[in-house]
C-alpha cells in the first residue's frame, strides 16, 4: 500500500505491519510517545525494552509509515492501529468496549473500523506524515467496505475540571445523534459550562490536534468523557459517518442551486 | 454558458463512500491551504512588483506555477510535459477539457491566460483568475481595438497569452474547430515581432478502470462535485501537456490558415497519444 501513488517521496510508505521487525518499531514508537512522552502505563508495557503493548493488538491491524532512510527497528515513526468489526467479533471486543457502550453502533448493522493509538514520531509531527498516515487509512477503508469510524481520542491529564472547556464545547457543538451516541460506562458529564460562557478559540486552543481532525472531517462525540487513570488521560469517543457526511454534502449542493 | 459543448450522456458517479471522504479531506485542506496560501503569499508580492515593474510580473508567476505543480502533487495526479515550450512572446493555445487545465499549464511554463469577462466575477476562482494576471476578454465587436491594445501590452513584455480556441470545454476525447476570432488579434501588424503561437496538447489519462472522461469537466456538470469526485480517487491518473512546435504568425496568410494549422498539431498531439484516431 503506497500512500499517494508516485508522487510521495520515494523514502515513505504507509502499509500494514507484517512482520515482527514492524510491530516492534511501532510498539517502541509508541512507548516514545504514550509512556514517556505522556506518561502513560499499563499492565503489557515493557519497560525493560520500552515497548507500549497492550492484550488487543493480537487483534488489530496496525497500520506503520515506515522512512526508509531510518535505521531498521527504528523505521517506524507514525502508527495507527485499526480494528473491524469481524476482528473485533473474533476477539471479543471492541478497545473502546471496556470505556464505551457501543449498542447504538452494534444496533446499526454497518461495517465499523474502531482507530487507536494513533501517534507520530516527534521529529515529524507538522509535516506530511499525518498525511501519509490517513491516506493508508483511506484505502484500508475503501478495501474493507467500511461505513462507520469510530474511536476514542485522548486529552492529556485526568482533571476534567482543568479541561471543562474544551469538553463542553464537544457536547454542545459536537454530540451525537441519537442512533450514533455511545455514552460513557464511566460516565464523566461533558456538560461543565454553559454554552454562553465557553470561549470557544480557548477551547478549541486546548483541543487535540487529532480531535480538531475529526470534528473538521464531519464527526461527532459520544456522551459523557471517560477518564482513564492508567493512561493518564480522559476520554472522548468520536464517531465518523459516512451517511451524514454524503447528507451534509447533499445540503450543500442544494443550498448552493437555491441562492 | 448556453453555447458549451454537451455529450449525449455523463458519468456517473457514485456516491462518496467513507474512505473516499477520508481522502477529500486528506487532499482537500492542503490543496486549499496552498491554494489560498499561495495567493496571499501572490498579493503580498504584487504589492511590491507592481508598482516597480506594472504588466511585467518578474516574481509572482513563480508562485503559480509552483503552486500549480504542488496540487498534482497533492491530488496524486502524474503531471508531465513533452516538448519544449517557448520563451519569447506570443500565444499558446490549447484544447480545454477540465478546470484542472488551468493547472496544468501553468504548472509548466509562466502564462496568463485569456478568458471571458464573466470569469473575473466568479466567486474563488474569479479572484484566482485576476491575481494571477488574466486578460479578460469580452466578446463584443466593439471592444476588439481596446483588446488588441491589451494584447500589445502584454506581447511587448514578453508574456505568452493562453487562450482555448475551441471556446468550451468538452470530455477531453476530441477536438473541436478551432474558432479563428482571437487569431486574428494575433496577426495585427503593429503586434511586436517575430510573434509565434504555440500549439499544446492536455492529455488526460484516466485511473484505471475509470470512464477514460474520469477528469474531463465539460456542459452543465457543476464545479463541486466534480472536484470531489477528483480529490476522492482511490488511484489517480496522468495529465501531459505536449508542447508542439511554435508556429510563425509571419508564415501564415491570414486567420484561417493559422487557426487551422495550430488545431493540427493539437490533434496530431492528441493522436499520438491515443486519445483521437490519427
Amino acid at each position: 500500500m503506497n500512500a499517494s501513488g508516485s508522487t510521495t517521496s520515494p523514502a515513505f510508505e504507509v502499509r500494514l505491519a507484517t512482520d515482527p521487525a514492524d510491530l516492534l518499531a511501532a510498539f517502541r514508537l509508541r512507548y516514545a510517545v504514550f509512556v514517556t512522552e505522556l506518561g502513560g502505563d499499563g499492565p503489557l508495557v515493557d519497560h525493560a525494552n520500552g515497548l507500549e503493548k497492550d492484550r488487543f493488538d493480537s487483534a488489530f491491524d496496525h497500520l506503520v509509515l515506515i522512512d526508509y532512510s531510518r535505521a531498521e527497528g527504528d523505521h517506524v515513526v507514525g502508527v495507527y492501529r485499526v480494528l473491524t468489526d469481524t476482528a473485533a467479533a473474533a476477539f471479543g471486543q471492541f478497545y473502546s468496549e471496556d470505556e464505551y457502550d457501543l449498542t447504538p453502533l452494534r444496533a446499526s448493522g454497518r461495517r465499523l473500523l474502531e482507530l487507536g493509538r494513533s501517534c507520530v514520531h516527534v521529529d515529524y509531527r507538522g509535516g506530511a506524515a499525518m498525511y501519509h498516515l490517513w491516506h493508508g487509512l483511506a484505502d484500508y477503508v475503501t478495501a474493507h467496505g467500511i461505513e462507520i469510524l469510530f474511536g476514542v481520542a485522548s486529552f492529556h491529564g485526568t482533571n476534567p475540571a482543568a479541561l471543562a472547556e474544551p469538553l463542553s464545547l464537544l457536547h454542545h457543538a459536537h454530540l451525537a445523534p441519537d442512533d450514533l451516541r455511545v455514552r460513557s460506562k464511566a460516565y464523566q458529564s461533558m456538560d461543565l459550562m454553559t454554552p454562553t460562557r465557553i470561549d470557544r478559540r480557548a477551547a478549541m486552543l486546548a483541543t487535540p490536534a487529532l480531535i480538531k481532525a475529526y470534528l473538521r472531517l464531519g464527526g461527532f462525540v459520544g456522551d459523557g468523557a471517560f477518564i482513564d487513570h492508567a493512561f493518564n488521560t480522559t476520554d472522548v469517543c468520536l464517531v465518523l459517518d459516512t451517511a451524514r457526511l454524503n447528507d451534509a454534502q447533499r445540503a450543500i449542493y442544494t443550498k448552493a442551486r437555491k441562492t | 454558458m448556453s453555447k458549451s459543448w454537451q455529450s449525449p450522456d455523463v458519468p456517473v458517479h457514485e456516491p462518496l463512500a467513507l474512505g473516499d471522504w477520508l481522502r477529500v479531506f486528506v487532499r482537500g485542506f492542503p490543496l486549499a491551504l496552498l491554494v489560498f496560501g499561495g495567493l496571499a503569499l501572490l498579493l503580498l508580492i504584487r504589492l511590491a512588483e507592481r508598482p516597480l515593474c506594472g504588466v511585467r510580473r518578474p516574481v509572482s508567476p513563480y508562485v503559480t506555477q509552483t503552486v500549480c505543480r504542488g496540487a498534482f502533487l497533492i491530488l496524486g495526479i502524474r503531471w508531465r510535459m513533452t516538448g519544449t515550450p517557448m520563451t519569447g512572446a506570443g500565444a499558446v493555445v490549447a484544447n480545454h477539457s477540465s478546470w484542472l487545465d488551468i493547472f496544468a499549464l501553468n504548472a509548466g511554463k509562466r502564462i496568463y491566460f485569456v478568458s471571458k469577462d464573466e470569469v473575473a466575477s466568479w466567486p474563488g476562482i474569479g479572484w484566482l483568475a485576476r491575481a494571477t494576471g488574466t486578460v479578460f476578454i469580452r466578446r463584443d465587436p466593439k471592444e476588439a481595438p481596446a483588446q488588441l491594445a491589451v494584447f500589445r501590452d502584454r506581447l511587448a513584455v514578453g508574456h505568452r497569452l493562453l487562450f482555448f480556441p475551441e471556446g468550451t470545454s468538452t470530455d477531453g476525447r476530441r477536438v473541436l474547430p478551432f474558432k479563428t476570432t482571437l487569431f486574428a488579434a494575433f496577426l495585427d501588424p503593429t503586434l511586436p515581432r517575430p510573434l509565434h503561437v504555440q500549439p499544446v496538447s492536455v492529455i488526460y489519462t484516466a485511473p484505471k478502470g475509470e470512464d477514460p472522461r474520469f477528469y474531463g469537466w465539460w456542459g452543465d456538470m457543476e464545479f463541486g462535485p466534480h472536484l470531489l469526485t477528483a480529490l476522492a480517487a482511490r488511484r489517480q491518473g496522468s495529465v501531459t501537456v505536449a508542447y508542439h512546435p511554435p508556429l510563425a504568425v509571419d508564415d501564415y496568410q491570414d486567420r484561417k490558415a493559422l487557426a487551422k494549422a495550430a488545431e493540427h498539431s493539437v490533434r496530431t498531439g492528441m493522436a499520438a497519444a491515443g486519445v483521437i484516431p490519427a
